[in-house]
């Protein structure tokens, strides 16, 4: 297969040139080949340029595994792999994290996408108290005193 | 987060585990609303605090306070206290929102489901429940997983459940658990592809499933089984007790993973197989029952594509039972396709060694040997003969 190159570029005018294959794990990147002229600059008007960087590092990491063994990749690869999303996410402070989000649903990457809204859901949310949860996504509590009590009492069943 | 819109904080919310949702619509108002809108719903009595008969009525007004067109899943932990009726209301209110997926465990008493939530359920998982299948009105037109743990049906059991089956029309997915024990255990449903069988007695077993790919049965005890001809069966995971040699791998002769664990066959192993393995067979077979060279013999000569062949002692942890006193007859063919050999739980035996040797020998074109005696006693004089046989291998290499 020959190799080649797309060009991104960020909200922010910056350019990145990737592999194709790199690019195509995105599948809202086709469909803008297809209408845009195939071999310009496809903007990405949504994503910023750090952001867009982010995306190419984790869309290059996942390329080189899914050439890697001829489809059909060792256990001991996608555990590598595994431990290298987790650092990739711990990395990453809060609104990147939800920029990235943005980035993964805009530009349609399935795997990054559950990626980030499992991190999300396990590291803001899951297992912690309601006041908790409010500090860490910063939701500003806009209940009275007894519209909080009538919602608790709803879903009471739920409070172990 | 303010920046994100409603879908995509839906979407968040489906990778948390369903029962922690529900919280999140303290948070706040729009927290509140999400809720309401959120597809995957989950109730169980025991953290209901007025009591099992109430929680049914809980469950309703809380369903008829949701506002999610389309139900994705409901999960109702029930208990023998909830009044059934109630229950059946419930169901018949989830039953207009399209309900895709319904699990309901721990019912004793008697159910019947509404109409249309037959037609559009696609997934049950029914765990301890009392059904009486000539009250299921229409048949289950989608239904792909069913799942049916410690069930038992009003009537006769087995034509209960044959009945049941026989409205499932595009089922591909069954698994069966605790089935309560039955002269007869039939599966015929022709569109299936995957079976399990956990936990199970009866006399005699009929499979008629052509579309089959995977089959998994475990813990079962059968004294003889019919398995009409399954052209597309791909892997097969058998742990049977009691049952006649003659009859089992001979109807699962195109599978490519076959794995078997015998518990006190009945009979004695065929002289010559009557039919091929005719596909590359990746053999495992557990080593805990008496006569197992003999089976294996059979299975090498049954097996003229065998690429790898495993042996391994099962989930036993105490010494496997010795060979039987008879000759070690070994296979009468090479292997020209086996490519790993790997045998835990040898034990350096005279036989051990001989048959290890004929496979070494024999294969071809072997690359990968595992042998390994996972002894949980230190026996140094075993422990020499298998180097010994190491050796042997890697110059045989």
């Amino acid at each position: 297969m020959s190799k080649k190159n797309i060009v991104l570029k960020s909200s922010n005018g910056i350019i990145f040139e990737v592999e194709e294959a790199v690019a195509l794990q995105s599948e809202t990147i086709p469909y803008m080949i297809e209408d845009d002229c195939a071999n310009d600059t496809i903007p990405l008007a949504n994503v910023t340029g750090d952001i867009l960087a982010l995306v190419i590092e984790y869309c290059k990491k996942h390329v080189v595994v899914a050439d890697g063994d001829g489809g059909g990749s060792s256990s001991s690869s996608q555990e590598d792999l595994k431990n290298w999303d987790a650092q990739f996410m711990n990395d990453l402070d809060q609104s990147k994290i939800f920029n990235l989000l943005l980035a993964a649903d805009f530009l349609n990457i399935k795997t990054l996408f559950d990626l980030t809204c499992q991190f999300v859901a396990d590291t803001m949310i899951k297992g912690k108290s309601v006041e908790e949860v409010r500090r860490t996504l910063n939701i500003e509590k806009d209940y009275t005193s007894e519209e909080e009590a009538k919602a608790r009492q709803e879903n009471e069943w739920a409070f172990k | 987060l303010v920046r994100l819109h409603d879908d995509l904080l839906l979407k968040i919310l489906s990778y948390l585990p369903t029962n922690e949702v529900p919280i999140t619509s303290v948070l706040s108002k729009r927290w509140h609303c999400l809720w309401m809108l959120f597809p995957k719903l989950e109730y169980c009595c025991r953290n209901h605090t007025n009591g099992f008969e109430s929680f049914p009525q809980f469950v309703s007004t809380s369903l008829l306070l949701h506002s999610a067109p389309v139900l994705e899943s409901l999960h109702l932990t029930l208990h023998d206290m909830c009044p059934v009726t109630d229950i059946e209301s419930c169901l018949e209110i989830a039953s207009k929102r399209n309900l895709h997926e319904l699990k309901m465990g721990f019912l004793k008493s008697l159910l019947s489901l509404p109409r249309r939530l037959c037609e559009t359920l696609v997934v049950m998982h029914l765990d301890g429940v009392v059904l009486d299948v000539t009250l299921v009105p229409s048949s289950f037109k989608s239904l792909k997983t069913l799942h049916l743990l410690c069930m038992t049906y009003k009537g006769n059991n087995n034509k209960s459940f044959k009945r049941l089956l026989s409205k499932c029309p595009v089922l591909e997915d069954l698994l069966i658990e605790c089935n309560e024990g039955s002269q007869t255990f039939t599966v015929a449903v022709p569109s299936l592809q995957r079976l399990s069988i956990i936990n199970s007695w009866s006399e005699c077993f009929r499979l008629k499933t052509p579309s089959l790919k995977h089959l998994k049965i475990e813990r079962f005890v059968m004294l003889s089984c019919y398995i009409e001809n399954m052209p597309h069966i791909v892997t097969a995971d058998v742990e049977v007790e009691r049952i006649n040699l003659r009859e089992l791998p001979g109807s699962l002769t195109s599978v490519e993973r076959l794995s078997l664990l015998l518990i006190a066959p009945q009979g004695k192993v065929p002289q010559k197989p009557t039919k091929m393995f005719h596909r590359r067979l990746h053999l495992s077979l557990c080593t805990f029952y008496r006569d197992w060279p003999s089976y294996l013999k059979w299975m090498i000569e049954a097996s003229p594509k065998l690429q790898t062949l495993k042996l391994h002692r099962g989930h036993w942890t105490r010494p496997c039972i010795r060979f039987s006193n008879e000759n070690l007859k070994l296979p009468e063919c090479s292997l020209p396709h086996l490519e790993l050999f790997e045998w835990r739980g040898y034990e350096g035996t005279p036989k051990n060694r001989k048959l290890a040797s004929y496979i070494l020998t024999n294969a071809s074109c072997l690359e990968r040997v595992i042998i390994s005696s996972e002894l949980s006693y230190a026996d140094k004089k075993k422990d020499g003969i298998l180097k010994a046989l190491m050796r042997k291998e890697f110059s045989l290499l």
